[in-house]
């Protein structure tokens, strides 16, 4: 086993192994600008039982967002510019000698699993536009999300709005004569979207008063998957 | 190829040097709307924007290794600088001023960052005074109209101002200015014409002192040398 740098630097130069940008990541949501069966339809259809008495989210007609560039809606959500990938975590505990005053007499206790956690939610953030995403499409699919459960309904159902969520991690630069290729790509499966965070806007000329502001929100999702399209042929 | 003084004159006399004063700023368009070509002339200062790449740097064992992170960028970009000398009136600055005022007015062509419209174009001139190099900086927006201070104790010299830019990419620019060698007129024509000038004197004065040579060498060819 050789740990020299004329081995090292090859490496870290190779197709599998360099190091990659974070930052170089687009996000997919299935199904949301299909017309009839998308989300957005949906909502559409559900705005006066999301808000029956006086409306107060407006949900924007699908056509709207239809008028996004093709080659936009296809490489991803070019609002979604902030993602939290939750981790995976196990609890444990030891068992064996009863511990007295911290004393086990000498011996160790045996390690012993207690179970899977429970798989955190997904966080997206979205930048704030002239016609904001967050409030006109995430905000009301949050509401529907509560209003109609997480059910397994067909996923043509117009009450069903589970679906699933693509982060798309993306090479440096691409192996091939296309576009960027994808390293990774995390897809969480049924999402769907159940807390829209709030924001503070007021009267100043100075920093966030004045800058670009995003919007997190977060998504229960029931499994996800880990793919490597770039190097699986 | 060998670094003698000798190889130093070669590469010198057949590429010469850049000298600080070649360059020209070709134009200007904000907003849709291009900067009159008179105040061109009074560009003082500009400078060709510079590249830049992050490097992060990962420690393998005890050594550290820099890694390009493949970040490549312009830097400057958002702090792009070009001085200008102020005319009477200050209409100059004012052009400059009144498109400041109008980046805040949203979804029109008048919106900062649109590529094709607001442009910077940069000529750097070879001795000849014709454009040899060239680059574009798009999506220019103002980002600052310097002030200018005036004071009654002041020398009388000419005063200056600066406009700060910020800009998204640059990109290969050619200059489709007519070069002056077709052109000549105005002061930089002048300049061509006594240039041209005294290199023919220069080419009659060697062809007289190659003849001189040639005699020479015949003379001393009679007289057996």
């Amino acid at each position: 086993m050789t740990l020299d740098i004329p081995n090292f630097l090859p490496l870290i130069n190779s197709r599998e192994y360099s190091i990659p940008i974070e930052a170089n990541f687009a996000v997919t949501i299935e199904n949301l600008f299909e017309p009839n069966s998308g989300i957005l339809d949906k909502l559409g259809n559900v705005e006066e039982i999301i808000s029956p008495s006086k409306p107060f989210v407006g949900v924007l007609n699908s056509d709207f967002w239809n008028d996004l560039p093709n080659s936009l809606t296809k490489a991803g959500i070019f609002f979604a510019n902030s993602v939290t990938v939750p981790g995976e975590s196990s609890s444990t505990a030891r068992v064996g000698m009863a511990q007295v005053n911290n004393l086990f007499g000498g011996l160790l206790s045996a390690p012993i699993l207690k179970g899977r956690a429970d798989a955190a939610n997904l966080d997206i953030s979205f930048i704030e536009t002239n016609m904001s995403f967050v409030d006109s499409v995430m905000r009301p699919w949050s509401i529907a999300t509560s209003q109609f459960g997480l059910f397994a309904r067909e996923p043509t159902s117009w009450q069903n709005f589970k679906t699933n969520v693509s982060i798309n991690y993306l090479n440096k630069r691409a192996y091939s004569d296309e576009d960027y290729s994808i390293r990774k790509r995390i897809t969480f499966f049924d999402a769907a979207p159940v807390s829209v965070e709030g924001y503070t806007s007021k009267y100043g000329a100075t920093g966030a008063n004045v800058q670009t502001r995003t919007s997190k929100t977060s998504w229960v999702y029931s499994t996800y998957a880990i793919e490597y399209p770039a190097f699986v042929e | 190829m060998s670094q003698t003084l000798q190889d130093f004159y070669t590469t010198a006399s057949s590429r010469g040097f850049s000298r600080d004063f070649q360059i020209r700023v070709e134009s200007i368009f904000i907003n849709g709307e291009s900067l009159p070509s008179d105040y061109l002339n009074y560009v003082k200062t500009v400078s060709l924007p510079s590249r830049k790449v992050e490097i992060n740097t990962i420690t393998y064992n005890t050594v550290k290794v820099p890694v390009s992170t493949g970040i490549s960028d312009f830097g400057n970009k958002d702090n792009y600088q070009i001085s200008f000398w102020a005319d009477q009136a200050l209409e100059f600055r004012d052009w400059f001023y009144d498109r400041a005022e109008a980046t805040d007015t949203p979804g029109t062509p008048m919106f900062p960052n649109t590529l094709g419209s607001n442009l910077i174009q940069i000529s750097v001139l070879d001795d000849m005074l014709n454009p040899v190099y060239g680059c574009q900086l798009e999506g220019v927006t103002i980002k600052e109209v310097s002030d200018i201070k005036y004071t009654k104790e002041g020398t009388g010299k000419p005063q200056e101002f600066s406009v700060t830019f910020a800009y998204y990419r640059v990109s290969p620019y050619t200059s489709k200015a007519t070069d002056v060698n077709s052109n000549p007129g105005g002061f930089l024509g002048a300049i061509q014409d006594l240039t041209s000038g005294i290199k023919t004197v220069t080419q009659g004065v060697n062809a007289v002192r190659g003849l001189a040579t040639a005699a020479r060498g015949a003379s001393n060819a009679i007289r057996g040398r």
